[in-house]
């Protein structure tokens, strides 16, 4: 395919699909999903979504949200998770610090970003600003000043560094209450004319992986945590992989009320929206229409087969597509031949969860096989890096034995004609359901007459 | 594709409110402690009569089922509309961020700051007292201040009251439990400041006390000096933490030394009330006078009832005054009450729903009709499916 290097650039830009590193524009991009005014509201939330559901473009889509609004924007701070092994008391403790260092740095760069903020401010504000600061920014408060004072460097910002390296009176002990701290952060945040805080906390796929059950405990303990949820001007929003919901459900603030529940969760139409608008603001389309790229009706039936309802898995599956179009002289729909030749050439994925046992491809999950083609499916994807015999699949994978039977002398041989035509079976029931096109497999490839088989296009 | 009003808590116009005849959103808090009008209508108050009675008591409650609401109002009840001879009542919270695993451990410390902020707090929401004393009792009240915050602690909090001229700015900064309605003028506020800082000269030294020392220093201030009828302890919040929450046993044990290491000071004028989840009854060791905060069809359709006598200023007694024919012959609440957890907030964030209804359908025209009991109802059930939680007994009849 032969792209211009400004439409390359374009589509490149489907590559990514990470919101984190997509820049300003996907602010142009970016589809709302249901009740995002509610979850955009002053109440404290966590919003559960799949894989490629697109979490973190929620959470910037909120923190966008949030500062563009007329009666000022709030204190918006971010926080990692991570799994914290220790006690609960301690994970909480732990998660202050770290938020309290974030609102340090949030108000420096704020006061430094609007300094009549700070200068117009009553003395008390400039007061407590300063303690804050110099108690709870973690690294050295002294040096970020100097260098927010040359970044800044102005009239405008005369006087501040003064102000914030000010002597300030030790406001609060340093063993109070969490919920008397965030009373405090709050209360400068208002003195400041800032509508409260908002802290996001996003990225929790990486421990997911890693160190699921201590990413539980620690959420856990910080939901149960009701002071963390009290103020009502410091506002928690929370974006967490679907896969902790349950664990997560049983923590006490739930029954209280203390934070909203959302779903992330897309429909066909919506997620139909999203490439479209993507698409057409990539390619420069006032209007771009899924029909300009294919068969509508096929191309849904197959995004929606392998994108599932993901986000992501859609506008992956789009881009080779997309790509292909742009390569052509003339830009028009792509014919039945072109979509297949671009479908075989970039198909999407065949992936097994071992521990949930589920089958994707793509991003859409299969459902649909038998127990037994299950089974053999499953061993020949653990054995993807070589191929399986049909010995292999009886014996190993149907049987469970480690080795397989050379004879009719040997424990646990079976005549072949006994088993081959279940195995012969099992293996075109896996065809009709995972291969788009049977009679041309993708993913489950026989080696003719060699009786072996093996798995191509696989994470 | 479907995008929602905001659910805003704070909006400070409340469209449905408005077209219906309301001075107030009567549903707008979940939050007790947010609700300025929440000492208006509190249900069955009769069965907590025990609670503002000078004697220790265990108040236990479901998850959610009002512990804070009571203490709360109990807090405000001492000090709405009384002058003169009436409980000072203290705001404990249990320490959350310390090194110590027992509460007990740090009872001292915990309990001479407790009572230093609902001395500065609560005087400065009423000066007059502080300043119908005699000066030797400010001075006392001062040095009592400053040394449990210490000096510059102290002055920044005066300097915060005489800025700002309003003690609900101090308040929402320490404890907005503390805010109380009818705020004290500009100029007494200030007199309180200059009354206070005029004591404060240097910079106290802080010995080790007992903690019964520091139990008769308070008692002798606010009983002694300042003539308060007694003091109530009201502590909350047990279940609000991490390591306690779904282990009762735990709890338990600290509430049991805690209770052992306060057993007399009722003795000295010091009445605990403490609000307790209703798992650790069974393991609390105290014969301390009990009441329990349960929720039945009535109560929960109370507290619908009240919040709309109180919002419509007495126009309304119930939800069927501002509902149309197709529901008027129905107990609302009722059917409200049959169809959510049987917990205040679930009722409350029930009727939220069922006003929301009403606004996005009507936009001002009309009353409640039965389709927004409908959607109230279904948003409510989507809720609770959401949060997995199981309706004991869903019924659903209009």
């Amino acid at each position: 395919m032969v792209v211009s290097p400004k439409k390359q650039q374009l589509l490149n830009a489907f590559d990514s699909l990470r919101a984190e590193h997509e820049g300003e524009w996907l602010n142009d991009v970016y589809i709302r999903p249901d009740n995002f005014l509610s979850m955009a509201g002053t109440r404290s939330l966590v919003v559960f979504g799949g894989e490629g559901s697109g979490k973190t473009a929620l959470r910037i889509a909120l923190q966008h949200h949030s500062a563009n609004q007329e009666d000022g924007a709030p204190l918006g701070i971010r926080w990692h998770p991570m799994a914290i092994h220790e006690e609960p008391r301690q994970i909480v403790q732990v998660f202050m610090k770290q938020m309290l260092d974030a609102c340090a740095q949030e108000l420096l760069y704020y006061s430094y970003k609007y300094p009549k903020a700070l200068k117009n401010s009553m003395p008390w504000v400039q007061e407590a600003t300063a303690w804050f600061v110099q108690t709870f920014f973690s690294g050295d408060w002294k040096f970020e000043l100097e260098r927010l004072n040359t970044e800044f460097q102005g009239s405008e910002t005369d006087g501040l560094q003064a102000l914030l390296s000010q002597n300030s009176r030790s406001i609060l002990p340093s063993d109070s209450p969490s919920a008397r701290i965030i009373s405090q952060v709050s209360s400068i945040a208002k003195g400041l004319g800032i509508r409260g805080v908002r802290a996001y906390v996003d990225g929790m796929e990486t421990w997911v992986d890693q160190d699921k059950e201590a990413l539980i405990y620690t959420l856990k303990a910080l939901l149960s945590t009701l002071a963390l949820f009290e103020e009502p001007g410091f506002i928690i929003k929370m974006m967490v992989p679907r896969q902790l919901e349950e664990d997560l459900l049983s923590a006490n603030s739930m029954i209280r009320r203390r934070w909203e529940i959302y779903e992330l969760n897309w429909s066909s139409e919506q997620l139909t929206h999203i490439l479209e608008t993507r698409a057409g603001r990539m390619l420069d389309k006032a209007s771009y229409k899924i029909k300009d790229l294919y068969s509508t009706k096929e191309l849904q039936k197959w995004l929606q087969t392998y994108g599932g309802t993901s986000p992501r898995g859609w506008l992956e599956l789009a881009h080779p597509l997309l790509e292909f179009q742009q390569s052509k002289k003339e830009i028009l729909p792509l014919s039945q031949k072109e979509f297949s030749d671009v479908f075989y050439k970039y198909p999407p994925k065949l992936r097994i969860d071992l521990n949930l046992d589920k089958i994707y491809i793509g991003y859409g999950e299969i459902t649909d096989l038998q127990p037994l083609a299950k089974k053999f499916l499953r061993y020949i994807y653990t054995q993807r890096n070589r191929t399986c015999s049909r010995e292999d699949l009886y014996y190993k994978a149907h049987e469970g034995l480690a080795t397989i039977p050379k004879s009719a002398k040997d424990d646990n041989w079976v005549g072949r004609p006994q088993w081959e035509k279940s195995i012969d079976t099992a293996l075109y029931r896996i065809r009709q359901v995972i291969e788009p096109n049977p009679k041309i497999p993708v993913y489950l490839i026989s080696d003719t007459g060699k009786g072996i088989v093996h798995l191509n296009n696989t994470w | 594709m479907k995008d929602e009003r905001v659910l805003d808590q704070d909006n400070t116009t409340n469209s449905w409110a408005d077209f219906l005849g309301f001075q107030f959103d009567p549903f707008k808090h979940l939050n007790a402690s947010d609700d300025p009008h929440l000492g208006e209508y509190i249900v069955d108050l009769e069965k907590f009569i025990g609670a503002w009675e000078s004697h220790p008591a265990l108040i236990f409650a479901p998850a959610g089922g009002g512990k804070t609401t009571m203490r709360i109002y109990t807090y405000r009840t001492c000090w709405v509309g009384r002058d003169g001879l009436h409980p000072f009542p203290i705001q404990y919270y249990l320490p959350l961020i310390n090194d110590h695993i027992n509460w007990v451990d740090s009872l001292e410390k915990d309990l001479e700051r407790a009572a230093a902020y609902a001395l500065l707090l609560s005087l400065s929401f009423r000066p007059g007292r502080l300043k119908n004393v005699a000066a030797h009792v400010q001075e006392k009240v001062a040095s009592f201040l400053s040394q449990s915050f210490g000096k510059n602690a102290l002055l920044f909090y005066l300097s915060v009251l005489e800025q700002a001229m309003d003690p609900t700015v101090l308040a929402e900064q320490i404890d907005r439990a503390y805010t109380l309605p009818d705020t004290p003028s500009p100029d007494s506020v200030k007199d309180f400041c200059t009354t206070l800082s005029s004591y404060i000269t240097k910079e106290g030294t802080k010995q080790k006390v007992s903690i019964e020392e520091i139990v008769d220093q308070i008692k002798n201030l606010v009983i002694g000096e300042l003539k308060f009828d007694c003091i109530y302890l009201l502590i909350d919040g047990i279940d609000g933490f991490a390591d306690s929450v779904n282990e009762p046993q735990k709890a338990s044990e600290q509430i049991n030394r805690f209770l052992e290491k306060t057993k007399d000071w009722a003795k000295k004028g010091i009445y605990i009330k403490i609000f307790l989840p209703e798992e650790t009854e069974p393991l609390i060791k105290s014969n301390w006078w009990k009441s329990h905060i349960h929720w039945s069809l009535d109560s929960l359709a109370k507290v619908i009832k009240q919040r709309i006598s109180v919002a419509s200023g007495g126009k309304f007694g119930s939800l069927n005054g501002v509902s149309g024919p197709g529901l008027r012959n129905d107990y609302i609440e009722y059917i409200l009450a049959q169809n959510v957890i049987p917990l205040p907030r679930e009722i409350i964030f029930a009727t939220q729903q069922l006003f929301k209804a009403y606004e996005r359908r009507s936009n001002g025209v009309g009353k409640i009709e039965t389709e927004d009991l409908d959607i109230a109802l279904e948003k409510y059930r989507e809720d609770i499916k959401r949060r997995h939680i199981s309706l004991p007994n869903p019924v659903y009849s209009t």
